[in-house]
């Protein structure tokens, strides 16, 4: 073994030793973790060999558990036991860092080497302000004082697009979103101007329009700075929109490292090819999205040959046997992969299909199933009973007693038609999952009208309620966290069936066999408890769960965000071959523009608290647009390197819903605004061609169609444009 | 380990099935490495075994006087000694372990059942309900344990079944306090909001979704609480409104034990050992049980 490592560090070492006039900042050089269990230690990184200059960008990519996160704290010394570096070396700036004691890395970590990690929910000290959290870096590395660090933690803030900068520094974690946090934490991260950013999943939790632009301010500060970053995700298009070099992990090996172009254009290692064809195009129609099926290996049972020889379509017998193989540099160019094939593969094509027609049409002459008219959903901004009322003096005069309110959901009209699937796409904050909520009636809507079947909703009793629950259903984001840890999966879907008598005994037993099969899951499994099940398993169970009882809509509430690409893509086939079966309705809600173009007939743009678009797929994704549902389609990054797209950055951020613009809401951000009109009056939602397609605005609709399509072809946009 | 049994299965029959038992193993195993809760669990098994068969180990009647016997320094005939009426010291520690016992089990148990529903009940419900029964929790809170339980017990007269029902009020609001965080924290799962959107009521939502996942930290706080329970009793039979003479109290042994301290150190010494050792056996299980007990960090790996 130590052989095996001392041979593949070598390549390295060599290559530096070349150009070691001008050393690379990092080098890392045959980095092996372990982490001891009570039988045998896991390897969770090994042999992991690569180099990264000043200014540069490195990727690592890969699935959950692939051995990103902890190569990337082993860079940093930040592995706990039981975890250990057991191997290797880190040159950072000609230094080995392993070499290093704690109190030199001390000085390092935040200051040289800065880290930006990937939970935003328990990243930041709960009980300290976040402006706290900010000055407590700069004043540890940086002489400054307390004023002055407490104005360079507002710039900082306000660079990473939180707004209210001044007033919100000393708000705690808690009260900011998730996507709100996290940019928390790249202020901190940028906060001292380090050499290298290790970027733990930073834009994993964001949203498209603010992942744009933190990838964007990554890229600018890099080029002002010469920063190198070393960008861990899971999302190629983030790594084709920013990394120079790529770095592809799998079960704790590097599998290939090329060039960002070459990777893309021919990848050397099968798994890559792989992992770029998980990801659904969006100019292609699918019948089905592509997916990688099968699931990393157990990393304290690997196969006896190649790690990734069980999911790899070329594998062949010598693949099975003899050890994992060594990443060598492959071809002419600078790709290295680790696959004793890389030589003969030519991966050059995708392997997706890509035939079909898409979605069916919808029959839209019947009554819809479900109706949505002017809802309403206003929180009181503040604790208490008193919290919201405010004293204000606007324009001279008396004070006036005031009460306000957060508007979550401001006058949202929609309906959905049996066998339909009506998405609800936004950022963080813009009300899509309080619209889930408040339709529910889980929450308890402030005014408007919600009718099922023709029963209204808003106006029955909560034994009615109840018993109506049978008909809708919802599927939450975390499957971990919507599941009971202390029942076994069958009792959790069998209660469903019993709470409204479809089935009790045995014909119970059955049913939930069969709905877990029906889900992709042994039948066998429902003794199981959650914690025995993967994050897509888990998310299989809440599906069960929901149909258990038959339901006729379900409600789905980001039901992907929290999984693997290659996850996601079986649980959306799932939710289609379900819906082609028994002819359900979905209210889908996600901020994956992508996902939403897969899996919806009609989708809702909205913009704080209200619908700024409304209409088909292919209306949505064609002119005319609302200048919102433009920007946001041109955030989205594509896993094409080569492909760029004028991509509408938006000024500033979404205002606070206590406070909402006058006019129209997205007028302080519109790169299209006209003038007073806009900040004078509310836009109705209106038809522009046929009456299905209804946009917010007071452009024209000439105005509205200066871009063509974001999902035509590109062939056919070239005809298109010829004619 | 009840906890573990708890998410049991009344449906199926009571045949545990393999993932139960697997989740049982893994709890015992993960409890066997855990040295405090092995300890603990050692010293209150021991704790009941004596207990229970306090009749067999002692030697004497917990009564038997013998004048020319008084106050004997340790010997083979009696271990730990005798007192000042000749009586076996050994013996009526055995013995005593049983009162010391039923009182700690006792109380904790009837605080238990009405803390942890009264608890659970309060954080689910949130908002006034929550306000009003946790300002009461608060106010008995704010007494001394032992000062409200010697109220409580001049107004009730001293008696066991009285020390029993004083202290299991005197401990009530701690697992309300305890039950009612875990429950806050419980109730913004999304378990809960899974079962309101499947239609259930919101008291088959408090017993059957929430309450199994607050068991946790309620036993554990049940059973540091034991261990109070078990000196406060002897607290207040020192202070002669617990177990009445000729009763074998460890308090009462003690207090007896205090005007011999110079000419008969066992009287007190030996009493006071038992009170110390039950009282760490259940802290440790305790503790032991907190850390083994914790169903997020097992969920996560």
């Amino acid at each position: 073994m130590s052989a095996q490592q001392a041979e593949d560090a070598d390549p390295v070492a060599s290559s530096t030793a070349d150009s070691s006039a001008d050393q690379p900042l990092l080098d890392v050089r045959g980095l092996r973790t372990e982490f001891r269990t009570e039988t045998e230690p896991v390897v969770a990184s090994n042999r992991v060999s690569f180099s990264l200059e000043r200014g540069d960008t490195m990727g690592l990519v890969g699935e959950s558990g692939a051995g990103k996160s902890v190569t990337a704290r082993s860079i940093m010394r930040l592995i706990d036991p039981p975890g250990e570096i057991t191997d290797g070396q880190v040159v950072f700036d000609g230094e080995d860092l392993l070499q290093k004691s704690e109190k030199e890395m001390r000085d390092i970590r935040g200051n040289r080497i800065a880290m930006i990690p990937q939970d935003p929910m328990s990243s930041l000290n709960p009980v300290m302000t976040v402006g706290e959290q900010i000055i407590e870096t700069i004043r540890r590395h940086q002489s400054v004082s307390k004023s002055e660090a407490r104005r360079l933690a507002i710039e900082s803030m306000d660079d990473v697009g939180i707004p209210d900068a001044e007033e919100r520094i000393d708000d705690y974690p808690h009260e900011f979103s998730g996507g709100m946090r996290q940019r928390v934490l790249v202020a901190i991260g940028f906060s001292c101007e380090p050499d290298l950013i290790i970027a733990d999943e930073p834009t994993t939790a964001l949203d498209v329009t603010t992942q744009a632009k933190i990838l964007d301010l990554l890229n600018e500060m890099q080029e002002r700075e010469n920063t190198a970053v070393l960008m861990i995700t899971h999302n190629l298009g983030v790594v084709a929109q920013t990394c120079d070099h790529v770095g592809v992990m799998y079960a704790g090996n590097l599998v290939e490292t090329a060039e960002l172009d070459h990777l893309f254009e021919r990848p050397r290692h099968p798994y890559t090819r792989s992992l770029i064809d998980s990801i659904p195009e969006v100019e292609t129609e699918y019948d089905e999205l592509p997916t990688l099926d099968g699931a990393m290996p157990d990393l304290s049972d690997l196969p006896s040959g190649c790690n990734f020889a069980p999911r790899c379509p070329h594998a062949t017998e010598a693949c099975r046997s003899g050890g994992d193989p060594a990443l060598e540099g492959v071809g002419d160019g600078s790709s290295r992969a680790a696959c004793i094939h890389a030589d003969d593969l030519d991966l050059s094509e995708s392997t997706a299909a890509k035939s079909g027609g898409g979605r069916r049409e919808i029959d839209r002459s019947g009554e819809p199933l479900f109706e949505v008219r002017n809802l309403k959903k206003y929180f009181s901004a503040g604790e208490g009973l008193l919290g919201n009322v405010r004293l204000s003096r606007e324009g001279g005069g008396l004070p006036t007693i005031e009460r306000r309110y957060v508007k979550a959901v401001d006058d949202v009209s929609f309906d959905i038609y049996p066998g339909e699937t009506v998405g609800l796409v936004g950022e963080s904050g813009c009300g899509k999952s309080t619209v889930a909520r408040t339709v529910l009636r889980l929450l308890e809507p402030t005014g408007g009208e919600v009718y099922f079947e023709g029963e209204p909703i808003h106006d029955l009793g909560s034994g009615a309620i109840r018993s109506l629950r049978r008909e809708m259903q919802i599927i939450f984001q975390d499957p971990h966290s919507s599941l009971n840890p202390r029942k076994p999966v069958g009792r959790i879907i069998g209660r469903a069936m019993e709470r409204h008598d479809i089935a009790t005994g045995e014909e119970k037993r059955q049913r939930v066999r069969e709905l877990l099969e029906r889900v992709g899951l042994s039948g066998d499994a429902a003794n199981k408890y959650p914690h025995e099940f993967s994050g897509g398993q888990q998310q299989r169970v809440a599906i069960a769960h929901a149909l258990a009882v038959e339901p006729k809509l379900i409600v789905c509430d980001e039901p992907v965000s929290a999984l693997d690409v290659s996850v996601q893509a079986q649980i959306l086939n799932l939710l289609n071959e379900i819906q082609e079966e028994s002819n359900i309705s979905y209210l889908f809600i996600s901020h994956n523009i992508g996902v939403v173009r897969h899996i919806c007939d009609r989708v809702a743009v909205m913009y704080l608290g209200k619908i700024a678009e409304f209409g088909r797929i292919g209306d949505i994704f064609s002119a005319p647009f609302h200048p919102y549902t433009e920007s946001l389609l041109s955030a989205v990054p594509h896993a094409d390197p080569k492909r760029k797209t004028d991509r509408i950055l938006l000024e500033g951020s979404v205002p606070s819903p206590i406070d909402p613009p006058s006019g129209c809401p997205f007028q302080t951000r519109c790169p299209k605004k006209i003038g007073d009109v806009c900040e004078q009056e509310v836009p109705e939602l209106e038809a522009v061609g046929d009456d299905d397609h209804r946009i917010s605005c007071h452009l024209s609709v000439a105005e509205m169609s200066e871009r063509d399509s974001f999902i035509a072809p590109r062939e056919k946009r070239e005809v298109a444009g010829s004619d | 380990m009840a906890v573990e049994q708890h998410g049991g299965s009344e449906e199926d029959g009571g045949f545990l099935s393999e993932s139960q038992k697997e989740r049982i193993r893994a709890f015992a195993k993960k409890f066997r490495s855990n040295t405090k809760a092995m300890v603990g669990l050692v010293i209150v098994l021991s704790l009941i075994f004596v207990a229970v068969f306090a009749p067999f180990i002692a030697p004497y009647e917990m009564n038997d006087t013998s004048v020319e016997d008084r106050t004997q320094a340790p010997s083979v005939e009696h271990p730990f000694g005798t007192d000042d009426l000749g009586r076996d010291i050994f013996s009526r520690v055995v013995l005593g372990s049983r009162i010391s016992l039923y009182v700690g089990f006792g109380a904790i148990s009837g605080a238990l059942l009405v803390g942890a529903v009264v608890g659970v009940v309060s954080g689910y419900a949130g908002g006034l309900t929550d306000e009003i029964i946790m300002r009461v929790m608060d106010a008995a809170m704010a007494f001394p344990p032992v000062l409200l339980a010697l109220t409580l017990l001049v107004v009730l007269g001293p008696e066991l079944v009285n020390v029993i029902i004083a202290l299991a009020f005197v401990y009530t609001p701690y697992i309300a306090r305890v039950s009612r965080s875990a429950a806050l924290a419980e109730r913004n799962e999304a378990y809960v909001e899974s079962a309101v959107a499947r239609g259930e009521s919101d008291t088959r939502i408090v017993f059957s979704e929430v309450f199994p996942n607050c068991m946790a930290p309620i036993l554990v706080q049940g059973s540091l609480n034991v261990s109070f329970a078990i000196l406060a009793e002897a607290s207040l039979s020192f202070l002669g409104l617990g177990a009445q003479p000729p009763r074998p109290s460890w308090g009462l042994m003690i207090n007896t034990g205090r005007g011999f301290m110079e000419t008969a150190p066992w009287m007190l010494l030996f009493p006071a050992l038992a009170i110390g050792i039950a009282v760490v056996g259940f802290n440790m299980l305790g503790d032991g049980l907190r850390d083994v007990l914790d169903p997020k960090v097992e969920a996560i790996e």
